[in-house]
């Protein structure tokens, strides 16, 4: 099996090798007339930080004992805005991609009023509030980030174009979210290469070439994934081989090629009823279940994980440091049919063994659902279809933490997540996660499972409901609330498109 | 005494006051007698489960839980397996647009008339490809879409409601396709329908002339009031239940669907439902539950929204969405409708769904949870009907990895495996162009051919 070579030159870095900067600042721009803004993007495409810039600043930063503060750009457009641009999307046959967000709030699960207008977005309800161009700035520290992207804005300015949207992001300590869980745990692998150079692959494969999972797998519990999953003009993935490439994504499109789509969602998180709902809902547990059940391990039904990342699944009484800690342990869990023993390849060929770990498949440590298990549920077979399936609605997660985190400012501030992602479909993979899965009590396993009760939306006024069930089904104990904590407030859907394709707009 | 209700306890038997009280005997009679089938020792072509039970008439004192919905899509996989190595942009065109198109056979069903000169013809019959016991129908005035009609009513409530009272049928069609103008006799045998000879070289009537046609005009190729396609059925349902709740020889633990359904044959391994409904309840079973179907027992529509459709100037069309026939909660749907609403100017066509030209069906079944219900507990005394070899073995097919034959389980390589052997399995796919192996030549030797049924539809699967 040969992985296609990467165009590491074309590939905007952020999708598949993500900045992961501890900061990373987003500015909505709506453009000004036609050609300065084709000349404007066509000069910016030299500072574009292609595959290889953000792969070469990654590895140095791993390495180097003293940090060189850098700075990276990446950028995605509307289809509004590539239109603006000269360019026809008319025939890209994704409605979400061709409206702005609010257009199908509804679909998506946000509020919205009667005339389906969303009600609580402050971008993205109509083209007038989408952004034309996004940039994607990230940087060492909050000083640089900042200076560059006022660089930017005014540059954009001087083309003609118009902020409507700037935003601040920031990673927390121990890399969590608001709600405290360490988040960006597990993501998908990227098949590919970097260079002509046997096993230079995008992807580190940790595991052993003797060990039979070592084409499935970059390590345990990250699959490795085709990627024309997540950036056009290269290999799709296919649901009951996936070994082999299936057929390109974007091939009719040359314009798209080494581009991506990318979905923008800015999620305000509250903090204070998380808190108090995992408070309440202890109090519940501990009289259903006739033992004692603390905040923490209610937050960690909901999530999946314990707020160290350790999961449920393998440390159902409490988190393990030992797990989390341990980037071959963390992510090492199926549902289904529970994970092989693997053979991780070590230095001296000194090869160190990953134990086989149980399935749940009766959800007994890790709930039906839990978030992290009603939108990658690995290897249990779905109303999609076969377990090989679930790759397919996969993307690649890119998002970062805005606003002050919560013990810092106890008011009720605008904290949440900008939640990013890459992908080439978003009807096929966002859609499918957000609206078939996150918002669907009755998927992806059982009818009337649960929604999802961190992410998940309800229109106002319906309740949210997640009931542990023991191993024949038979209910124990149910979480159910009206209240939110995650709000959606608007976004918008993007392509980033190659580096070719901002040059040669000019 | 307890009876089962229709699905989703819809009443229409009300309809018929004076005949009411023998409908629902009747119904109950039929279901009672679907779930006996599966108890019958001397059919050659069943394995009596030890852990499938009839839920009113269980005696055992152990009381059913809630019910456990095991949901499913309700596209058709097998069209999204069969486009999957097409180019991505063609792929989901290809499978709504497929989709849409019935199928017509004179095999198939081994249905036959006699002639004036007393010879058998075979007689073709329409059904629709969509096999995940939801069908939909989309009715168009050259390229208009003026509505839609979503279904998931089995044929044999129908076909038992025509039993006693033909005219309420008739009634129900009228209303359900909103035409006044269906004669009755639009909807029935114009003669009597023979079954292929048995060994003996006799035939039996299957329908007598006048008697209810399922797959009349009406509900194929102008409209959809019930399930049309082979194994999309209330019995092909309680079949499957009761198969799926077999000690089938599969690795100890946690149940990989797909293999075991390769190993059972209980349905079709390109859809979405049997490996889900099959798997299901095999899960239960090896915990040693014994599993039936919940009253009413039925496969439902789940509830749904369509946020997304909006009108030729962006303005959304909520009402344009009816749930025609559902259960009393609203949860579980019988019937659903699409049209533009009252006194629009506009069609379907003109309409967009999720951002995107509202032009198939699809775009919604594909937006569609299914579900069916069963209840599992632990039954004393009941034990599990052990299988010890397989019965089937699953191929992918030569040029699409994504797509699986089933096969019996005869030693034979998939490299092995015929023209002929494939085509069973692509049954439903004969007239898609995309596929080389249903040559015209091989169509012809089936219809020259009618003196023997060449397989039988059994629950979910062509047997072999």
């Amino acid at each position: 099996m040969i992985e296609p070579q990467l165009d590491v030159r074309e590939i905007q870095g952020h999708s598949l090798r993500g900045f992961d900067t501890p900061y990373l600042n987003l500015v909505g721009l709506k453009f000004g007339d036609s050609d300065s803004t084709r000349a404007w993007l066509s000069a910016l495409s030299y500072r574009i930080d292609s595959l290889e810039s953000v792969h070469q600043y990654r590895i140095i930063r791993s390495f180097a004992s003293v940090r060189t503060p850098r700075l990276l750009l990446n950028v995605a457009i509307s289809a509004h805005g590539l239109e603006r641009i000269g360019t026809d999307v008319s025939t890209v046959e994704d409605g979400l991609f061709l409206n702005p967000m609010g257009l199908n709030a509804g679909l998506l699960g946000d509020r919205v009023d009667a005339s389906m207008t969303p009600t609580e977005y402050l971008l993205g309800s109509s083209w007038d509030t989408t952004p034309d161009l996004l940039l994607i700035i990230g940087g060492d520290t909050a000083e640089a980030t900042d200076t560059f992207t006022e660089q930017l804005s005014s540059a954009g300015a001087m083309a003609g174009c118009s902020s409507i949207y700037e935003e601040r992001g920031a990673l927390l300590a121990g890399a969590a979210e608001h709600f405290g869980f360490r988040d960006g745990i597990s993501q998908v692998g990227v098949r590919g290469t970097l260079s002509g150079v046997a096993d230079h692959y995008l992807t580190l494969r940790f595991l052993a070439p003797a060990d039979p999972n070592a084409a499935l797998f970059a390590k345990p519990g990250q699959p490795l994934v085709w990627p024309g999953q997540f950036v056009f003009g290269y290999p799709t993935q296919l649901p009951a081989t996936p070994l082999d490439p299936g057929p390109l994504s974007g091939e009719e499109k040359p314009w798209m090629r080494n581009g991506s789509f990318l979905i923008f969602r800015r999620m305000r998180q509250d903090v204070i009823k998380f808190r108090s709902f995992v408070q309440q809902q202890a109090v519940n547990l501990t009289q259903a279940l006739g033992r004692s059940v603390s905040p923490d391990e209610v937050g960690a039904l909901i999530v999946g994980r314990w707020k160290d990342g350790s999961p449920t699944l393998l440390t159902p009484a409490q988190p393990n440091p030992a797990i989390s800690a341990d980037d071959m342990l963390i992510n090492d869990f199926a549902y289904a049919l529970g994970t092989p023993q693997m053979l991780i390849r070590g230095a001296d060929g000194m090869d160190r063994v990953i134990p086989s770990e149980p399935d749940d498949h009766l959800a007994q440590r890790c709930p039906h659902f839990a978030h992290i298990r009603k939108v990658n549920p690995r290897d249990l077979p779905t109303d999609q279809g076969i377990q090989g399936r679930n790759l397919t609605f996969q993307m690649l997660r890119r998002g970062i933490p805005y606003g002050p985190p919560y013990p810092t400012s106890t008011e009720p501030t605008d904290r949440g997540l900008l939640f990013l992602a890459y992908q080439t479909s978003f009807k096929r993979q966002f859609q499918v996660l957000n609206s078939q899965w996150m918002n669907n009590p009755s998927a992806p396993e059982l009818t009337n499972e649960g929604h999802d009760l961190l992410v998940g939306q309800n229109p106002a006024g319906a309740d949210r409901v997640g009931t542990l069930r023991d191993p024949v089904g038979a209910p124990r104990a149910s979480l159910i609330t009206a209240d939110r904590w995650v709000i959606p407030t608007g976004g918008g859907f993007f392509f980033a498109p190659s580096v070719s394709f901002l040059r040669t707009l000019n | 005494m307890p009876l089962y209700s229709p699905p989703a306890a819809i009443d229409d038997f009300s309809r018929r006051p004076a005949l009411a009280p023998t409908l629902r005997s009747g119904w109950d009679a039929r279901m009672r007698a679907f779930i006996a089938e599966t108890k019958d020792a001397t059919n050659p072509d069943l394995i009596v489960s030890g852990l499938f039970y009839d839920q009113l008439a269980d005696t055992s004192g152990a009381p059913d839980p809630a019910p456990t919905g095991i949901p499913w899509n309700a596209f058709p996989q097998i069209l999204t397996n069969w486009f999957a190595t097409q180019p991505v942009a063609n792929q989901e065109k290809l499978a709504n647009d497929w989709a849409e198109k019935t199928i017509t056979t004179d095999s198939l069903f081994g249905f036959f008339r006699k002639d004036s000169a007393g010879r058998f013809a075979p007689i073709p019959v329409t059904y629709r490809r969509q096999d995940e016991y939801c069908e939909w129908y989309v009715e168009r005035t050259g390229n208009k879409i003026d509505r839609m009609y979503f279904t998931c009513e089995p044929p044999e409530y129908w076909t038992f409601l025509a039993e006693n009272d033909i005219t309420l049928v008739h009634d129900l069609y009228k209303e359900l396709l909103h035409n006044q103008n269906i004669a009755r006799d639009e909807l029935t045998w114009p003669f009597d329908v023979y079954s292929a000879p048995n060994a003996q070289g006799q035939r039996t009537v299957l329908f007598k002339q006048g008697s209810y046609n399922p797959w009349n005009d009406w509900n194929t190729t102008k409209g959809a009031v019930h399930l049309t396609h082979w194994a999309n059925s209330l019995d092909a349902e309680v079949r499957l239940a009761s198969d799926g709740s077999l000690g089938w020889p599969q690795p100890a633990g946690a149940v990989d669907f797909h293999r075991l359904i390769c190993c059972a044959a209980f349905g079709g391994v390109n859809r979405s439902s049997d490996p889900k409904i099959g798997g299901s309840v095999f899960s239960l079973a090896v915990q040693g539950l014994s599993i039936a179907l919940s009253n009413p027992i039925g496969l439902y529509m789940q509830s749904f929204q369509l946020p997304g459709l909006r009108d030729p100037q962006g303005i959304p069309i909520p009402s344009a969405l009816t749930f025609v026939r559902k259960s009393a909660d609203g949860q579980n749907i019988l019937r659903a409708e699409i049209a533009p609403p009252l006194g629009a100017e506009y069609s379907l066509d003109q309409c967009t769904v999720n951002g995107e030209r509202f032009l198939y069906g699809g775009q919604v079944t594909r937006l569609i949870t299914m579900s069916l219900f069963a209840v599992a507990k632990q039954i004393p005394g009941a034990k599990v009907t052990p299988v010890s070899t397989c019965l089937s073995t699953c191929c992918p097919y030569p040029t699409n990895g994504q797509f699986f034959g089933t096969f019996p389980n005869d030693r034979k390589t998939c490299a092995q495996r015929t023209d002929k052997d494939w085509a069973r399995n692509l049954r439903d796919l004969a007239d898609i162009q995309a596929h080389p192996l249903m040559t015209h030549a091989l169509l012809l030797e089936e219809h020259i051919r009618p003196q023997q049924a060449l397989y039988k539809v059994l629950g979910r699967s062509l047997a072999f």
